[in-house]
Parts: structure tokens; sequence; C-alpha cells
């Protein structure tokens, strides 16, 4: 404990204190400085990737966007059933164009998948490894969207991120402005949505999936 | 553009967490086993208010230089973190054994959150699905296979606590030897 008075100034400092304090400070400095060094010599230059441009693609949006996931408080189970689903236009990566939600005329599972997002991240494995083994229902097709689309976060690019994954699907991209994303309502990642043939919506939903509930809404899809 | 490559400043930030890491270790050792070198005490406070120094600087260039948007946890792990320049700065420069009253609470606080923060980051799907804006799932940086922002931040918390225990160690064996000097055979 202190022994110093309320209010009293600290004693002058001994002379080997000062000689202490100085070899503190020199001992320091040397080590941040060698830090520095190190730092700038292990990092190796990284090579250029692809510009949002790159990936960002056009995208057509028909019929009224879907309100927000989750607002009727029902986040984890299927919401909006039998509403009238948006439809749309995106490519893929190879420039083809794919029909999406209401007049596709096929069934389809939408998964909306962002290359930063860490659930994202757990979700695709799962989601590749259950297809690679079961494959999808006769007549239905799973589409993954690439959304949320931002250089500056990591795991970009999202193409190769989903082609290292191995995931038998068809990839299509998101405007940089997100429109497929707002058309169909979603705000949180991963995000799940499931049209009828005849278009109207059976449902959305989103969250990390285990291979029950994606068999479940796979099959769902094909009605 | 920052003029330093943000992988170098990840790098040397990991780097200077790594030496934390190693300090914390050895405070920790010391504390258990009560082997305190005469000099660790007297260096535990400086080490401890550089410590708090070059974690708010770090945040501070991955906010500000680097474009990292500071998530909801990691603005309350610089509640716990940004105080301590002062508080240490101070009880160094005074030489305040006692600090550890005002710092250790403020610094558990600082790590129960960036355990939890850690947590996530390990099993994001605890912390639900990923919102859109920022998500405090979201690792902007991992060095060494295991140093996150996160886990820079636990490891600098645990070593202000270390160090201010290890100070407050050497300033109470201190005065139980001026004690005895004092007391009559």
């Amino acid at each position: 404990m202190s022994t110093a008075k309320p209010g009293a100034k600290p004693a002058a400092k001994p002379a080997g204190n000062r000689g202490r304090t100085v070899i503190l400070a020199v001992v320091g400095l040397a080590v941040v400085a060698a830090v520095g060094a190190i730092a700038v010599l292990s990092v190796e230059e990284q090579a250029s990737v692809k510009d949002l441009e790159d990936i960002a693609g056009p995208v057509e949006v028909t019929g009224d966007p879907l309100p927000p996931l989750g607002s009727d408080g029902s986040a984890d189970a299927l919401e909006g059933q039998g509403v009238p689903a948006p439809g749309a236009t995106a490519l893929t990566m190879a420039g083809e164009e794919v029909a999406l939600g209401a007049g596709a005329g096929t069934g389809q599972v939408l998964v909306f998948l962002a290359h930063w997002c860490p659930v994202c991240q757990q979700e695709v494995p799962v989601l590749a490894d259950y297809v690679a083994a079961n494959g999808v229902p006769a007549g239905v097709e799973l589409v993954a969207v690439m959304t949320g689309l931002d250089p500056g976060r990591p795991n970009w690019p999202p193409d190769e991120w989903l082609e290292r994954e191995g995931l038998d699907a068809t990839v299509v991209r998101d405007n940089a402005e997100g429109d497929l994303l707002r058309a169909f309502g979603v705000n949180a990642y991963p995000a799940w949505a499931v049209v009828a043939a005849d278009g109207t919506l059976v449902g959305r939903r989103t969250g990390l999936l285990d291979d029950a509930s994606i068999a479940a809404l796979l099959a769902s899809a094909a009605g | 553009m920052s003029a330093v490559p943000v992988a170098v400043a990840d790098r040397f930030l990991g780097l200077l967490a790594v030496i934390a890491l190693a300090a914390t270790v050895a405070a920790v050792v010391m504390l258990v086993t009560r082997r305190v070198p005469a000099w660790a005490p007297r260096a535990a406070l400086p080490a401890a208010a550089a410590i708090a120094v070059v974690t708010t600087l770090g945040s501070l260039y991955y906010s500000e230089v680097a474009g990292y948007p500071p998530c909801l946890l990691c603005w309350y792990q610089r509640i716990a973190i940004y105080p301590q320049v002062v508080i240490l700065g101070v009880a160094a420069w005074r030489r305040d054994a006692q600090v550890w009253r005002t710092s250790v609470p403020l610094a558990a606080i600082g790590v129960a959150i960036s355990a939890w923060h850690v947590v996530i980051e390990r099993n994001p799907a605890l912390a639900g699905p990923c919102d859109p804006d920022n998500p405090c799932t979201l690792v902007w940086v991992e060095e060494f296979g295991f140093l996150t922002i996160p886990t820079m931040a636990l490891v600098a918390g645990l070593a202000v606590i270390a160090l201010t225990l290890l100070a407050r160690l050497g300033a109470d064996d201190r005065a139980a030897a001026d004690d005895t000097e004092r007391t009559p055979a």
C-alpha cells in the first residue's frame, strides 16, 4: 500500500529507478521494432481478386416484393404460405439467364447466401453434402443466390467459394444493390424461399438447416 | 487506402498479441507459484498500460483505417478497454499498485464479453442467422489460425488482469518486507 500522504508530491526518483525506467522503455521499443520488422518481412502480397462488377449481375424483378422475413414473428418456421411469389431473372456466372420465383415454371428452392456470412459458410458444405448424397426431387430446382456482395469483406469472391465447396446447384448473381434480396424480403443470411411450380410461395425461413430440414424444404417445393 | 497494408498490420498486431499472451502466462505462473523476480512487479504496470494503448490503437486502426465496422460486441469490449489507457497510464506513472481495484473489474467485464464473442465466432449458428449489415460472427482477421479481433481483445483483457495483480503482489511483498524491517526483534 502507498505510504505517501494524500496530495503530497511523489518523492524524487532515485537514479537507479530512472535507469530501470530507461532500460524498460528501450527494451519495449526494441521489441515493437523487431515485431514490426518481422510483420513486414513475413507477409506476402495477395494476388488480385475479382471486382464487384465481375460478380454482380443485371437483375430484373417483376411483381410485388415480399414483406421482410420474420415480420410476422416466425422467422424459424415457414412463413408467407400461399401468397404470389415475385418473379425475377438473373444470370449465372456463365451468363445464362435463369427465371426465379413466379414464372420459373418449376418448383424452386432459393437459398440466399452471403460470402462473408459465417453461418452461410457453415451451411454450404452441409447443403453440398446433402445434394451430393440425395440429389433434389424431380421437378425441383435448387438455386443458390450470391448476394450481400462486398469485395471488402472476407471470403471474396463468392463464385470461387461455392465452386470450392462443390455445391451442385444453379448459382445466380444478385446485383450490387441487392434487388433479389429485397424482392424476396430477405433480411438475414442464409435465407430460404420455396416457390411452387404455379408461382405461389410455399414459404420462407432463415438460419442454418440440417439434412432433415433441407429434405423437407426440397420436398415442399415438389408439392 | 492505408499507408500500411492491412495484412502487415494484422501480422504486427497478431505478433504483439502472442507476446501479450506469453506475458500473461508468465504473470499467472508467478502469481500462482509466488516466485516473483524483483523486476517483474515494477514492469507490470507499464506493460499493462502499454497493452491497453496498443489494444486501443489497434481497434481504432481496424475501424478507422482498415474499414472494419465494429459490431455491437466490439463496442462493449471497447468500453472495457479504452478507459484502461488513462487508468493504467496514470497508475504506471504514479506506481499505484492499488489500481487493480478499478482495472480488474473493468477488464473482467471485457474478458467475459470477448469470451462470448470468440465462442460465437467459432460456432456462428449460436448467434442465429447473419445480420445483413454487421454480424458479430464475421471474422475479419485470423492470424496464426486462432488470433481474431475478439481473441486479441480477450488476450489483452487477461494480460491487464494478470499484470495488475502481479503489480499488487509485488507491492504487498514490499510492504510486508518494510513491516518486518520496522518490527523490533
